[in-house]
């Protein structure tokens, strides 16, 4: 079985054309019937081993014959079904299930990723081949998963002060704790999140957010760590609403999709078989920890070209805008009238003449906090990673960033977006709803022209140059040229949040030319 | 030991330990091969992987021998699974023996050195011309000496070329002089006493004239020497060969080509053998009856060949279709023969 796993596809055997003086290569030699899988230097061909992990996954683990990670080398086909235009495209490149990707990347970023989707939909069993890919056994995995239910204690989670040190003890500093083992662990499973108690939700918080646990001031570091949680829906009952903060904390949801029944025939088989793949997982897909950490590293140096970074950008500014949020320009934001309970529909219903179906803004209740932003930054260096390229692509941005921000970005139902036609099901296809938020930001980004006309960002440049040796009369110079760029801004009627950045930016810049002037002349 | 296909030793109790392990991967493996007999693969179990199970554990201990059965078992169901070597029965059986002859290395990478050796096996069986048997006595001969899974992949590259592969001659020769000095002695037939510098001397003349033997090319002197046939090589494809009809060769670029219609294989002879490996011809090259000057060699219609100061007449070779040489060995065809004749100057 394994053999094929490990097969190298050989080429169709070619005539040798007669050499000079050949040095007959010796790896014919070695090459036969039986495929031999070259040691795995760590310096390269680690992303090789996570894609053949992925491979090995959705062949032989996962029943998951999804494709909704689309790429594609060139214009797909597509077809269209049934009086609601159900679209199916064909792609034309490699493309991938969330279900297995997700999990598998962020086991290389060490994140936490969430399983959401109804019983009995392998969310768990998921989670546990990430711990038994990290080199964990099953009967370690299955011990260390942390189950989640009503009268789950603090204790319950994090571990128990030793009775002898409760009785011996006569000050804090000796108190002694026997933490929980998972408190050790490299990969952290924590199911059905949501039937915990929300005073233990504030310690599995401290625990997912520092990576620390604490009992009686005794403090247990844990290790950098991939989180792996689970949430059923609420139909079950004895669920809690998840506090905003550790919900915060998750860095990326991946959905458990249907089973598709065509498919019924590998459960059979499963069955009659007695195949459990958690237990055969091949040894060639098994990452050490100095793996992980070594492909950690090399996503981190993936590189987001400055035309993609910029579209990130603009798309980002999108969404925290709000005119009537405040008096003061720095305060009008939806964050500002969140703090205040103000009612967010009314303040929306009171933006008159702004185009709302047009400004993608009016589709969110919130903006995108910098949490949000650096987990998509590192969730795509990781898909583009993961795809084997040295830099991140729009496509690569554009298929992973919803599910990085399918919690992040909360949606506002009421937006009249939602009620025009076809557009009602983004109320409930949120990965698609983001998707195409993102392909909304882009046109109006390519309208606007700003790859090529966009003086707020080559400001931004000629300020990162720095201001040493700068004259005062070049200082006066891009004061007034910032001024003029304000004055055009300011001639427009609308103000949508794709401007609201750009300005603060403006400020920003005014200030620093200002207070240089200032210094200038004091010297 | 195991009998009958019973299994008994360290292989019973590392099948036993992780028996839901090791049945999960036979369900799935012959569910993606339904030829997977039950029965062979027990068989193979008992007869191969079960005694290099015993001879690692005593080397190494039972936890290495566990690594090396995980391996062996997986390299196992695809072996029978997918019914390889069926060609070459006597392959699994050598196998078995090289793998207990490098018993101490196993451990080290187990899955990939087990794979190869293997594969090298089936080149043996498969290369006409080639001798497995003796590749394996001489490496079960050689297996104390290797240090390292490279050290083992080297020298059985150069016991492969020895062996009768003589395609590798270049590479083996390059891997002799990496190799200790003593253990490049001991590959080479000589005392184990040679220095490197000894070793290196030895391989370069080897390198120039491919039929010198190693004591020769020590001892730095040039022997006594006579032409004679070192080969008849190729076959009537109807009796296992590759020609249809008789060949022809010519040389081009330093090698000998052996043609027959538009397919070409590039011949590759010394003292320990010959063999064909496919190659493409150049057109430009033409057959003749005469091998080219600058190879040293000449032959006369009725068979007379010269090659500096030696001369023989090789009565078979009266009416000849072709001639080429390199500057240490003659190939000759003629009219009703599929094989190609080698001459070359060889040690009395």
């Amino acid at each position: 079985m394994f053999g094929f796993f490990q097969k190298v596809s050989e080429s169709p055997t070619n005539p040798q054309r007669a050499p000079k003086r050949k040095r007959f290569d010796v790896a014919d030699l070695y090459s036969g019937p039986l495929a031999t899988a070259e040691k795995v230097d760590t310096a390269v061909g680690l992303d090789e081993k996570l894609r053949q992990a992925y491979f090995w996954i959705v062949n032989n683990a996962i029943i998951s014959p999804y494709y909704d990670v689309e790429y594609n080398a060139e214009p797909p086909r597509t077809f269209v079904f049934g009086d609601q235009k159900a679209r199916v495209t064909l792609p034309t490149d490699q493309s991938y299930s969330s279900f297995v990707l997700l999990p598998l990347l962020n086991l290389v970023l060490r994140r936490r990723c969430l399983f959401i989707g109804g019983p009995g939909r392998g969310k768990t069993a998921s989670a546990m081949l990430m711990g038994i890919l990290a080199g964990y056994s099953v009967k370690e995995m299955k011990r260390s998963i942390q189950h989640g239910q009503p009268q789950m204690t603090i204790a319950d989670l994090l571990g128990n002060p030793l009775p002898s040190a409760l009785v011996n003890a006569k000050s804090m500093d000796e108190m002694q704790i026997a933490w929980r083992t998972w408190l050790s662990m490299r990969v952290k499973i924590i199911d059905e999140y949501n039937r915990i108690p929300t005073r233990t939700q504030s310690a599995l918080l401290t625990v997912m957010a520092d990576n620390y646990a604490e009992i009686l001031d005794q403090v247990y570091e844990c290790p950098e760590a991939a989180w792996y949680l689970t949430a059923n829906d609420d139909a079950g009952g004895g669920t809690y609403q998840v506090i905003e903060a550790l919900r915060d904390r998750i860095d990326v949801v991946v959905q458990a999709l249907h089973f598709n029944t065509r498919f019924i025939g590998e459960l059979l088989i499963r069955i009659e078989e007695n195949i459990k793949p958690e237990e055969v997982v091949p040894k060639q897909v098994i990452f050490s920890e100095a793996e992980i950490s070594a492909m950690h590293k090399q996503v981190l140096a993936v590189e987001v070209p400055a035309p993609l970074l910029r579209r990130l950008e603009f798309f980002a500014s999108n969404f925290e805008f709000l005119e009537s949020g405040g008096e003061q320009l720095e305060y009008r934001t939806k964050d500002t009238a969140k703090l205040a309970g103000t009612d967010l529909r009314r303040l929306f219903a009171t933006e008159t003449g702004k185009d709302q179906v047009k400004d993608i803004g009016s589709q969110t209740l919130n903006g995108l906090s910098v949490r949000a932003m650096m987990t998509v930054l590192a969730f795509v260096k990781a898909m583009a990673y993961f795809r084997g390229a040295d830099e991140v692509a729009l496509e690569d941005m554009r298929q992973i960033a919803p599910f990085v921000l399918h919690e992040k970005l909360v949606q506002n139902q009421d937006s009249p977006y939602f009620e025009q036609p076809g557009k009602h099901v983004y109320r409930s296809d949120k990965v698609s709803w983001i998707r195409q938020l993102f392909d909304l930001s882009c046109s109006e980004y390519d309208r606007l022209g700003l790859d090529d006309n966009d003086p707020v960002a080559r400001m931004n440049e000629e300020f990162a140059k720095g201001l040493e040796g700068l004259s005062e009369a070049d200082t006066r110079k891009r004061l007034v040229r910032i001024e003029q760029v304000l004055d055009e801004l300011s001639r427009g009627r609308k103000f949508y949040g794709s401007q609201f950045d750009d300005i603060l930016t403006l400020k920003y810049l005014h200030q620093r030319y200002t207070n240089y002037l200032a210094w200038r002349r004091t010297c | 030991m195991n009998d009958g296909g019973i299994i008994k030793g360290a292989l019973a109790a590392i099948l036993e330990a992780g028996r839901d392990r090791f049945n999960t991967a036979f369900a799935r493996s012959r569910r993606v091969r339904p030829g997977l007999d039950p029965e062979a693969f027990g068989r193979f179990l008992a007869q191969s992987v079960a005694p290099v199970a015993d001879a690692v554990a005593g080397e190494s201990g039972m936890d290495a021998a566990g690594d090396v059965v995980d391996e062996l078992y997986e390299t196992g169901l695809e072996v029978v699974g997918r019914n390889l070597f069926a060609r070459e029965p006597a392959l699994v059986e050598e196998w078995t023996r090289m793998l207990i002859a490098v018993a101490g290395l196993l451990p080290r990478e187990p899955g990939r050195l087990a794979r190869v050796l293997a594969n090298v096996l089936h080149q043996l069986h498969t290369t006409a011309g080639a001798r497995p048997d003796e590749w394996v006595a001489t490496m079960e001969k050689l297996g104390p000496v290797f240090t390292d899974v490279r050290m083992c992949m080297n020298v059985g590259m150069a016991v492969a070329w020895q062996a009768g592969m003589a395609q590798y001659r270049e590479s083996a020769l390059d891997a002799l002089t990496g190799l200790p000095p003593d253990v490049s002695a001991r590959v080479l037939g000589l005392p184990v006493s040679v220095n490197e510098e000894e070793v290196a001397r030895c391989v370069e003349m080897m390198r120039q004239d491919p039929w010198m033997s190693a004591e020769s090319a020590l001892s730095g002197e040039q022997p006594r020497r006579e032409l004679g046939l070192v080969g008849r090589i190729g076959a009537f494809r109807g009796f296992g060969g590759d020609f249809p009809v008789p060949p022809l060769v010519k040389e081009q670029d330093g090698m000998l080509l052996v043609c027959v219609e538009e397919d070409a294989w590039m011949l590759h002879a010394d003292r320990f053998g010959a063999v064909f490996t496919r190659a493409v011809a150049d057109d430009n090259t033409k057959i003749s009856k005469r091998p080219h000057a600058g190879s040293g060699f000449s032959i006369s219609p009725t068979g007379k060949v010269k090659k500096d100061r030696l001369q023989k007449r090789f009565p078979e070779f009266a009416g000849i279709t072709s001639a080429a040489a390199t500057p240490a060995t003659l190939a000759v065809t003629v009219p009703y023969s599929h094989a190609v004749l080698l001459v070359a100057a060889v040690e009395q």
